[in-house]
């Protein structure tokens, strides 16, 4: 909970654009979004892959994270938000807070700098999401929030 | 060929029990379809399809979350401290009630 740090992975799901790889759901505390990575675990071709950081405003149908398998300190309590991956229908996009491309022979690695943080709070939702990519190779993600 | 331990694994284990047992560490193909067999829980929601906030109970403190129209909590209930009982939140749920299998969820 406060000042704890949480990472979601998912390394499954391969499928061509829109794919939603990772998604986090606020309740009562502020998750503040630290980081990212996200890469290709079988490409050998080049070739564009666009992801973006978007506000969803519907759940759609995925598996939700067991929170303690979350936790980056073991001795940590478990997160409020929720994270989920596989998801197997899209949620209803919103508003965009992050936008970036990569060649999928790639990796993507950003982190956040302190303060300059996407947030998510109360019962809204954030998802990682490629929006541009025709390539159905597994996708290996990590989305790694902090909790307020 | 012989098996992989990941495919001696899919014969000797039920969707279920891989999932309390691994929780999102899903690396195979095979795990991945498993996974994909598990029962799709409604999210409980208002008359406004606004999510329900209640209280859940993680690691021995009441905190606010979400359940499942059946009762269970998204990420997990109880002492999810360590080992123990990491892979019990892992479930499938969906907003969609034309999406949703669980049987408890739509009655």
């Amino acid at each position: 909970m406060a000042g704890a740090a949480f990472a979601a992975i998912d390394s499954t799901a391969g499928a061509a654009a829109p794919k939603t790889q990772i998604g986090l759901l606020a309740a009562t505390v502020r998750a503040r979004v630290r980081g990212l990575r996200i890469g290709n675990t079988a490409a050998t071709s080049a070739g564009g892959n666009r992801f973006v950081l978007n506000a969803v405003s519907t759940a759609g149908t995925k598996t939700d994270i067991t929170a303690a398998n979350t936790k980056l300190d073991p001795n940590s309590p478990s997160p409020i938000t929720v994270a989920s991956s596989t998801y197997t229908a899209e949620p209803t996009s919103g508003v965009t807070t992050e936008d970036f491309g990569f060649d999928r022979v790639g990796t993507y690695i950003l982190w956040y700098p302190p303060g300059a943080e996407p947030f998510v709070t109360g019962a809204t939702r954030l998802a990682l999401q490629k929006t541009v990519g025709t390539e159905t190779d597994v996708l290996a993600g990590t989305l790694v929030w902090s909790e307020d | 060929m012989p098996k992989t331990k990941d495919e001696k694994l899919l014969d000797t284990e039920t969707a279920f029990d891989q999932t309390a047992r691994m929780g999102n560490a899903w690396q195979s193909v095979g795990q991945y379809e498993k996974q994909l067999e598990l029962p799709v829980h409604l999210v409980a929601m208002d008359e406004d399809d606004d999510l329900i906030l209640v209280k859940i109970e993680r690691d021995g403190a009441n905190v606010m979350g979400y359940r499942t129209v059946c009762g269970l909590a998204l990420g997990g209930e109880g002492s999810t401290t360590r080992g123990k009982q990491r892979g019990e939140g892992t479930l499938r749920s969906t907003d969609d009630r034309d999406d949703a299998t669980c049987q408890a969820c739509l009655e």
